[in-house]
């Protein structure tokens, strides 16, 4: 019994292993200061979403989780609720599981409704599966999933 | 007899739980080793372990990142829901916030020909001029790809492009501080 206690300790700890991230010497790499980051929003209320096209207010039209290789612009849009001005939109790419590209705005003003991140590829995007992890304030609240194909 | 029987059946149930356990931590090892897209629940760890994974670990994920991002634009907008989209910044750790006015607002699409209306706007637009320099100066890829160089980043701004300091692996990146007050050099 102490053996098998013992072993599930161990995996109940695994995944929770993956929240911790030593630094290495590559985050030297970004010549950038880095900002302060505003404290954490509560109320704010984020949706993320996919799309081909935006209106002219930034909302996705027909958001969609499915891209064709033609596709050569994919829009993310981060619709806000209780937004603050300064506060910080960021995103981060993955491709089959791989880190691609992070990008970040701050919010210009508490009104703001939607974030729009768009990306723009003249030969289009390649086939595979995409993941968009979208962070507020540097803390993770949402993702958005599309495949190209 | 009974009691003998009892302990049996005990070992066995300790052992099978014992096993699914060990199956368990030993998938969640291997999910750990896999994904770096798990990786975290902060933006900035997200972003040092992504690149980090880039450049150590994964040729084939460095490939296809730069497949990806070598010739892609980026940009950024806001809406507020009535006074339409306001184009700006793409950045990672910048400081600057991008300031949005009125003034500034445009569509998506009409930002698309940012090259065209740059140009134009040195004449014509100072409201336009403002927010392009704007988003010019501040602009910043984070990313680690050598050929996403500003040189390539020739679809939809040009002066956007001109201007923003890939962070990454590029040894080569000539200037970090190229957020310089004019954009337009170059076009």
């Amino acid at each position: 019994m102490p053996v098998a206690i013992a072993l599930l300790a161990a995996g109940c700890s695994g995944p929770t292993s993956q929240q911790s991230v030593q630094p290495t010497p590559t985050a030297n790499r970004n010549k950038a200061a880095t900002p302060a980051v505003p404290p954490p929003n509560p109320s704010v209320n984020i949706l993320a979403q996919a799309a081909k096209a935006v209106d002219s207010q930034g909302n996705a039209l027909n958001p969609a989780s499915t891209f064709s290789t033609k596709d050569q612009k994919i829009y993310i849009v981060v619709k806000l609720k209780n937004a603050k001005k300064n506060d910080v939109v960021s995103i981060v790419r993955y491709y089959k599981g791989k880190f691609l590209k992070a990008n970040s705005l701050r919010v210009a003003s508490d009104k703001l409704q939607n974030a729009v991140f768009k990306f723009s590829k003249p030969t289009g995007y390649p086939k595979g599966d995409y993941l968009v992890k979208v962070f507020y304030n540097n803390k993770a609240l949402t993702s958005v999933a599309y495949t190209v194909q | 007899m009974i009691n003998v029987f009892m302990n049996i059946s005990k070992k066995l149930v300790y052992t099978a739980i014992s096993l699914l356990v060990m199956g368990y931590a030993g998938a969640a090892t291997i999910a750990m080793a896999q994904d770096s897209a798990s990786a975290s629940d902060d933006f900035s760890a997200a972003v040092q372990q992504g690149q980090q994974d880039l450049a150590t670990q994964q040729p084939d994920a460095v490939s296809a990142e730069s497949a990806i991002t070598a010739d892609e634009t980026t940009q950024a907008a806001q809406g507020d829901g009535q006074n339409g989209l306001t184009e700006v910044t793409i950045a990672v750790n910048q400081d600057v916030p991008p300031e949005a006015t009125p003034a500034d607002t445009q569509s998506v699409e009409s930002s698309a020909d940012v090259q065209q209306a740059t140009s134009n706007d040195s004449a014509t637009s100072g409201d336009n001029q403002s927010s392009d320099n704007t988003t010019d100066q501040s602009a910043q890829d984070q990313g680690t790809s050598p050929s996403d160089s500003p040189s390539s980043d020739s679809g939809v701004s040009n002066s956007a492009d001109q201007s923003s300091p890939d962070q990454g692996t590029d040894a080569s990146n000539p200037s970090p501080s190229d957020s310089g007050s004019s954009n337009s050099s170059g076009q």
